[in-house]
């Protein structure tokens, strides 16, 4: 397991810049560490053995 | 040498006062007199006195004519700090929350808890907005764990467990999204509920994911867990994805337990967990007679996806005073919320099918078995000061990683029981005991044969 990725912050201003999400400029680290954090679990579902069969889930009904 | 009133649990305290033979005022000045010798465990963010002596006096004046206040007649609770509680502002674990207009009316799950007689004193501390597995709040500080107060009390609903485990209060109400019951259940020694997605109304609390988000109560023994359970039970409109099921209480059942067919869950859940860990599901599975390993392939997928999930539905409730107000968010939460907005529309559906992939593989293991086990944290409670655990040899962050195990399950909604259990270095660990949807009944009944087979933590309260 692990819990790196691309926690550069440049490019996470550069990619929220794109989205439209406002990011205060103190609070840029932290966003990119978050986002960062994210990249394995990212890599895991993009990864992952899904069918037709697999909709998503939605509002979840056990 | 006679008990002090604040060990006594719900049932106990119900029975008793019903009776005529204990006062609800009596108990809850015990329990308000050991919050006041234990307020640096920082369990509550608000006593509740003044309501708690209303509802108390209302309760015995209720017994003193003659009539039933309810099965839990005099119990005195606190609730996490996103129940709505009329009159007052519904933090959340935040300053925006704190700010903001007071609740209207009780959330439904209190107004049902009022009817049955137990008595709500205090707000308990959480994490900011139920995101993180430590509760440590920057604005309202960390709840501690009463087991050893350098250590945490787990999170999300950190100060409902501990106030549990120290015996401030019989019984508790917190809420799970990603493991926000079972895990400070687990570190601090007590019974958790997490439901089936959609059993109990949601009615009247602060979101978090809509489609993760459960609430459920702690308790000190499984009577107690299943006593309040079954107050809390029953459709409400208010919540949309609440089930149109009629209650099926466990309560009035729970001696009828049925021998149980068994699993252990191996894989994710064996390769992430520490010694400890292994040890007390190792001791759960000998009691139960659980022989047989069950591996659910999907299970880190499935974790990934409630992370992602999180991340995402987590930012977009918040947008708007991320974008106006960031300052006032606690820097812990804020970059993962802001950060969650990133997340492309595309991995966020596929994130919903890998929950139904790992749906669809966990309904089929539940074919050949009753219950499956796993533990509830990987260790015991990590020390507030390191803010790392160590997961297969590596140091990670423990905030947003404690949860690891309690994840796949929640992603998927299935009913979970965390029963404490004693780890060798002397702190508790919890073992979820998972039952299909709609099953509480099942993990009840294995809940109590631990519990009667003496392995459990039940009705011991805290050494602090």
């Amino acid at each position: 397991m692990t819990e790196s990725g691309d926690s550069d912050p440049q490019a996470v201003r550069a990619l929220a810049e794109a989205l439209g999400v406002a990011i205060n400029p103190d609070h840029l680290a932290e966003v990119a560490q978050a986002w960062a954090m994210m990249a394995p679990h990212r890599a895991l579902i993009t990864a992952a053995p899904l069918g037709p069969q697999d909709e998503p889930a939605g509002v979840f009904r056990p | 040498m006679t008990t002090p009133l604040y060990t006594l649990g719900a049932a106990q305290i119900g029975e008793a006062v019903r009776a005529g033979q204990l006062s609800a005022v009596a108990v809850l000045e015990a329990v308000l007199a050991r919050l006041e010798a234990l307020g640096s465990l920082n369990a509550f963010r608000v006593t509740l006195a003044e309501r708690g002596r209303r509802e108390a006096r209302a309760v015995d004046a209720i017994v003193a004519r003659g009539d039933d206040p309810g099965p839990l007649a005099g119990a005195p609770y606190g609730v996490k700090d996103l129940y709505d509680i009329e009159r007052l502002a519904t933090a959340a674990g935040s300053k925006i929350g704190a700010e903001g207009p007071p609740a209207a009316r009780d959330a439904v799950l209190i107004e049902r808890l009022t009817a049955a007689g137990a008595v709500l004193f205090g707000v308990q501390v959480m994490d900011e907005y139920a995101y993180g597995f430590t509760t440590q709040n920057a604005h309202y500080g960390a709840a501690r764990n009463p087991h050893d107060p350098a250590r945490s009390a787990g999170g999300s609903s950190g100060g409902s467990a501990a106030a549990v485990a120290a015996g401030l209060g019989a019984f508790s109400l917190g809420s799970d999204t990603n493991g926000s019951i079972r895990v400070p259940a687990s570190l601090c020694g007590v019974f958790g509920l997490k439901p089936t997605y959609g059993r109990l109304p949601r009615t009247g609390s602060f979101p978090f994911v809509f489609d993760l988000d459960h609430l459920g109560p702690f308790a000190r023994n499984v009577e107690d867990l299943a006593l309040v359970y079954d107050v809390l039970q029953g459709h409400d409109a208010g919540d949309a994805a609440c089930a149109f099921r009629a209650r099926e209480p466990v309560s009035t059942s729970l001696d009828a337990a049925t021998a149980l067919r068994v699993g252990v869950l191996d894989g994710w859940f064996a390769d992430m967990a520490g010694a400890e860990a292994l040890a007390a599901t190792a001791l759960a599975a000998q009691v139960l007679g659980a022989e047989e390993r069950v591996t659910l392939g999907g299970a880190q997928a499935a974790r990934s996806a409630a992370f992602l999930l999180t991340a995402a539905s987590g930012g977009e409730l918040h947008s708007a005073n991320l974008a106006t107000r960031p300052q006032d968010f606690d820097p812990a939460t804020r970059g993962r919320l802001l950060a969650g907005q990133l997340l492309p529309a595309s991995e966020v559906l596929r994130a919903q099918r890998v929950r139904r992939h790992f749906h669809a593989e966990a309904l089929a293991a539940f074919a050949d078995y009753d219950v499956l086990l796993a533990p509830a944290t990987p260790c015991p409670a990590p020390r507030l000061d390191g803010g790392t655990i160590v997961i297969g040899g590596q140091g990670v962050a423990a905030r947003p990683n404690l949860g690891l195990l309690t994840q796949p399950i929640s992603a998927i909604g299935l009913p979970v029981i965390s029963a404490p259990m004693r780890a060798d270095g002397g702190l508790p660990i919890g073992v979820q005991i998972i039952a299909p949807p709609w099953r509480e009944d099942l993990a009840f009944a294995a809940a109590l044969a631990l519990q009667r087979a003496g392995v459990t933590l039940a009705n011991e309260l805290a050494p602090c």
